[in-house]
């Protein structure tokens, strides 16, 4: 799976599949920006699911007990692939897992850009203060599939994906922007155009792109 | 020069390497104002502050993965696991994070840490406080693997290891902490990872071995000159990369393959060799390649009896040299 991505000159860091050990990462880029003395906030993604594994606690731990300019942000879309929430936790909302490390714990409607935009405004100055990490607990409805392998029939009902049909964080900034009155309709539509063009062209690039030579793959086990 | 315990060479690494460089921390647990439960840190919280030695949480992962962080961000971590018997909790952010973390990002990233963590038994610690661990990382490329025995291979090893681009773990076997003495060099001098030591010339077999074994093979050695039997001794030090040059030069001169560890047989550092061996310099041989090693059983045992049987000693080695000898 070619999911690995990272981007050095912006500061986004490589991924892996195993989930969670980023938020260990995260932590000590915190640290280390703590200890040059410079005002860095770092943060970092996770699932609610990846909320059960030992890291995602010895993170928080470390972050707190030194107040790590981190936050934690989790989107919560109520499923790990087939497990709905109650399986994986008995607390309703994971934000109360901040209390335990004693650091900011907040949730936040995750479809709702404008809220989860003052949120994490909020919890970066928290940081900038010296005031410690927070716990960003955005809840969303997962209304896809978790892959395109997975069959979520399987495992949750149709009329229940339905009711929650309306909860598109895209269509409801949608609505928002024009109900503020920041876009128009035709505003949007040149937006999707535009972006709809550059998904397009990166696809045909990378369709067209050689593969890499099958010696490539011995590069960078070390440094050079 | 001034002879010294090896854990000298350890503690002294560190105090020169983190007065060279700022960006070196160490975090472990009570690494700070108890200088660590074997004393390898002690000093150091007064020279640099508990702002670059941390004294961390109880959580192997945090360590090594906070560690990785702080890397990733301009750092040179030493990342200290109490007693290596503890570091599996970490073993995930070692091996599905350092090691893969260069490749992953085509260079774009990459994890300058080293891992320390002390090894090993005869020292009655039992089956948690005794265990060798260093044939699961010998396996993991992106990885180095090292293991002094000497007091001035501690010092000059280990400043390799900090200041090498890559994850390196360094164990430490314990019981060579104060009964292995040497001279150290004075100044700042290091010993290059990946090159195995001579540490002595011999015709009839070479005997490979790392740690408190490479320690052990070369009193066996003296032993065996009494007997007309002249020993070859390889300290491998490095165990990833191994030194295929320095392995297959030994055997091709003396023509038997002795190989002792004390970690268990199946699957430990001495297979590598073995097939190393077998695969390079099979017409080299005058007799069967021979392994000494700890047996396949869970862990050390603590009493007397069964934890003297589980480890190689300077008679059991060169008893075994003997019977190579004799084929």
């Amino acid at each position: 799976m070619p999911g690995h991505y990272s981007w050095a000159a912006h500061r986004v860091i490589s991924g892996s599949s195993v989930v969670t050990t980023q938020v260990l990462h995260a932590t000590g880029i915190a640290l280390a920006s703590r200890l040059r003395g410079e005002d860095d906030v770092a943060a970092v993604a996770l699932g609610e699911g990846s909320t059960s594994q030992g890291d995602f606690h010895e993170a928080l731990n470390w972050a707190s007990i030194h107040k790590l300019p981190v936050l934690f942000v989790i989107e919560n879309n109520g499923y790990a692939i087939s497990e709905p929430q109650c399986k994986e936790m008995a607390v309703q909302d994971v934000a109360e897992r901040a209390l335990g490390y004693a650091m900011a714990g907040v949730t936040v409607d995750g479809t709702d850009l404008f809220a989860c935009y003052e949120a994490t405004y909020q919890a970066a100055e928290r940081a900038r203060r010296g005031d410690g990490p927070t716990l960003i607990e955005l809840k969303m409805y997962r209304i896809l599939p978790h892959s395109s392998d997975d069959d979520d029939r399987t495992y949750r009902s149709r009329e229940e994906v339905e009711a929650h049909k309306d909860q598109d964080p895209v269509e409801i900034l949608n609505r928002q922007v024009v109900e503020r009155g920041l876009m128009t309709a035709e505003d949007i539509a040149a937006v999707k155009a535009e972006l709809q063009a550059e998904v397009d062209e990166a696809i045909a690039y990378a369709e067209a792109a050689p593969y890499p030579s099958a010696d490539d793959m011995f590069r960078h086990v070390y440094a050079d | 020069m001034a002879v010294k315990n090896l854990i000298d060479g350890v503690r002294e690494a560190m105090l020169e390497e983190m007065a060279r460089d700022e960006s070196i921390v160490l975090l472990g647990e009570d690494v700070g104002k108890r200088g660590g439960v074997f004393r390898a840190s002690a000093g150091l919280i007064e020279a640099y502050g508990d702002q670059r030695v941390i004294d961390a949480p109880l959580g192997e992962s945090g360590i090594v993965g906070v560690g990785i962080g702080l890397a990733l961000n301009g750092m040179r971590p030493i990342a200290e696991i109490q007693f290596a018997d503890f570091i599996h909790p970490a073993f995930n952010q070692i091996v599905s994070e350092a090691a893969k973390f260069r490749w992953r990002s085509n260079d774009a990233f990459h994890v300058p840490m080293c891992i320390r963590a002390p090894f090993g038994g005869g020292v009655h610690g039992g089956l948690y406080h005794s265990q060798s661990v260093e044939a699961f990382f010998m396996h993991v490329p992106g990885l180095k693997v090292v293991i002094p025995s000497t007091p001035a291979d501690a010092k000059g090893l280990l400043k390799s290891a900090i200041r090498d681009d890559d994850p390196v773990l360094y164990f430490e076997h314990k019981r060579t902490y104060r009964l292995v003495r040497g001279e150290i060099p004075d100044g700042d001098y290091t010993v290059p990872i990946g090159k195995a030591r001579l540490v002595r010339e011999g015709k009839d077999l070479s005997i490979y071995a790392y740690g408190l074994m490479a320690y052990f093979a070369e009193q066996a050695a003296d032993a065996l000159e009494k007997e007309g039997i002249s020993a070859e001794v390889v300290d491998l030090r490095t165990l990833l990369p191994l030194d295929r040059e320095a392995i297959l030069a030994s055997v091709a001169k003396t023509h038997r393959a002795l190989i002792v560890h004390e970690a268990n047989r199946t699957m430990g550092a001495g297979a590598e060799v073995a097939a190393l061996i077998a695969e390079e310099a099979l017409y080299e041989l005058d007799a069967p390649i021979r392994r000494l090693t700890g047996p396949d059983i869970p862990a050390m045992p603590f009493n007397t009896p069964q934890e003297e049987r589980f480890m190689p000693g300077p008679e059991t080695i060169a008893q075994a040299a003997r019977e190579l000898c004799a084929l």
